[in-house]
């Protein structure tokens, strides 16, 4: 019985895709831009231009994830799923027909 | 007509102190690390607020949504117990800045529906299982997930870093921060600009004045609410900055970057998932997480015992709050005459805590590390004089 009612209270596989989220978002992008520092910083101070041209590549790479994780935050901020339903206009069509019959009166 | 026009600069003055509670989640690290002067930062995160509040044109028009039953929010007394919510949250909202406390505006206007619709039509109209999926389960799993991932993160930019000089590395992550705090801004004006836009809407259609059929948000409350909460923003929330960004740990760049970055991808994913979660209770996981990556960082457990006590006690006393509002309106039956009563008790409530603040206030220019190089560690700000027992 309590597993029935924590399975409603959450949703895990919703849980696991937001917590993947993070992790890719987050720690993720920590990383890539740890990455993109340190390929500026010994590509400066390579000796061979292969070398140098390599590591520069690598924080272009990884410069270019960051802006990809950013740009995946503003799209996402623009596809909320209140923005895909009518729900909005059922509820207050649902609100304007209802009398405020709740109301305890006094 | 007295009545909506209360209930329009009600929502705006929680839109407001809104801007101002929630500042310190998009800049508070950054200002912290010297990432950013403090006026440049608040300046940005408010252009970004009212930029954000634009570019979802979708907006929850219910308040609490299936929380509780949408016929006690309408017609004329529906009015009332809007504006009776408006009121305990915002005071709620003060009460926390005064205390220099990080709360949630969110599950302050929640608990002020909840209040007032407790008082006004009984506990049948409040959905409690739908309160404990939507609002009770996320609000408390998701700080941990935040700072589970922003602890890995900066355990991870660390290890990295030890192959970096200090210097190359705070200037580096200093940039970065200024990134994640401006997606973080922009999230935000997204998310809590259109709980406002809702409210206003929800009032409008109660008074008549849009058809429910053919519903739209007008232009002037959409520009009103990103107005309010840019401005908000713009006035500082200074004392709640000092808070998330000096109090709870002593934070590097790497760590402010890790913590931002983190919570902005469990908002932004959450609210693609239909789980709006309270920005502020997500960045404080976040900082406490980095707080604890970096090896001999100390987190200031009392300042995170404080908070969450505050958390625990939004809810209900945002309730509480707006229930008194209620009642005290009742007493005027509800009338323009008991909205205007409990309008000006509220604004009279809140001078009290703005001038009761000004005893114990925190700056800009206290809080300023641009001029610290990035090699030296900044003395940190001790917290005003007010503070929970």
């Amino acid at each position: 019985m309590n597993t029935t009612v924590a399975t409603a209270l959450i949703n895990w596989q919703e849980l696991w895709k937001i917590v993947l989220a993070a992790l890719v978002g987050g720690a993720g992008a920590v990383i890539v831009f740890g990455m993109l520092l340190l390929g500026i910083s010994r590509g400066k101070t390579a000796t061979k231009p292969t070398a140098r041209y390599g590591l520069y590549a690598l924080s272009g790479l990884c410069g270019f994830l960051i802006v990809a994780i950013a740009a995946s935050g503003v799209y996402a901020m623009t596809q909320k799923p209140s923005a895909a339903r009518p729900k909005p206009k059922a509820t207050v069509t649902h609100l304007a027909a209802v009398r405020p019959r709740a109301i305890t009166p006094r | 007509m007295l009545v909506l026009v209360l209930v329009v600069v009600g929502a705006f003055a929680f839109d407001f102190t809104n801007g101002f509670h929630d500042t310190a989640n998009a800049v508070a690290t950054s200002i912290a690390t010297g990432a950013m002067k403090p006026r440049t930062a608040v300046l940005m995160s408010a252009a970004l607020n009212f930029a954000g509040a634009f570019i979802s044109i979708s907006v929850a028009a219910t308040i609490a949504k299936g929380i509780v039953n949408p016929a006690v929010l309408a017609g004329g007394e529906g009015l009332v117990l809007v504006l009776a919510a408006l009121i305990g949250a915002t005071l709620w909202n003060l009460i926390t800045w005064y205390l220099t406390i990080p709360s949630s505006s969110s599950h302050a206007l929640i608990g002020g529906v909840i209040g007032a619709t407790l008082v006004a039509s009984g506990s049948g109209a409040v959905n409690v299982h739908k309160l404990l999926q939507s609002v009770i389960v996320p609000a408390v799993l998701s700080p941990f997930i935040c700072g589970a991932v922003a602890l890995l993160g900066t355990i991870a930019a660390y290890r990295l870093i030890r192959m970096l000089r200090a210097g190359e590395t705070a200037k580096g992550y200093r940039l970065g921060q200024i990134g994640s705090a401006s997606l973080m801004s922009l999230a935000h004006g997204t998310n809590d600009a259109q709980k406002t836009m809702g409210v206003i809407s929800l009032a409008l259609i109660a008074h008549g004045d849009i058809s429910a059929a053919h519903f739209y948000v007008p232009l002037w409350v959409k520009v009103g609410c990103a107005l309010a909460i840019a401005l908000g923003t713009a006035a500082g929330g200074w004392r709640i900055i000092n808070t998330m960004g000096n109090r709870l740990t002593e934070l590097e760049s790497p760590q402010g970057f890790a913590a931002e970055s983190t919570s902005a991808a469990v908002i932004l994913a959450s609210s693609y998932y239909g789980y709006p979660l309270s920005t502020t209770q997500v960045v404080s996981g976040g900082v406490t997480g980095s707080g604890l990556g970096r090896r001999l960082a100390s987190v200031h457990w009392e300042v995170v015992g404080e908070m969450v006590t505050a958390w625990i006690f939004t809810i209900p006393a945002a309730a509480l709050l707006a229930a008194a509002a209620w009642e005290i309106s009742g007493v005027f039956s509800n009338s323009a005459a008991g909205s205007l009563v409990i309008a000006l008790i509220a604004t009279v409530g809140a001078m009290v805590l703005f001038r009761l603040a000004q005893r114990s206030n925190v700056g800009p220019d206290e809080l300023d590390r641009t001029t610290v190089p990035p090699e030296g560690e900044a003395p940190q700000l001790g917290h005003p004089a007010t503070t929970l027992a």
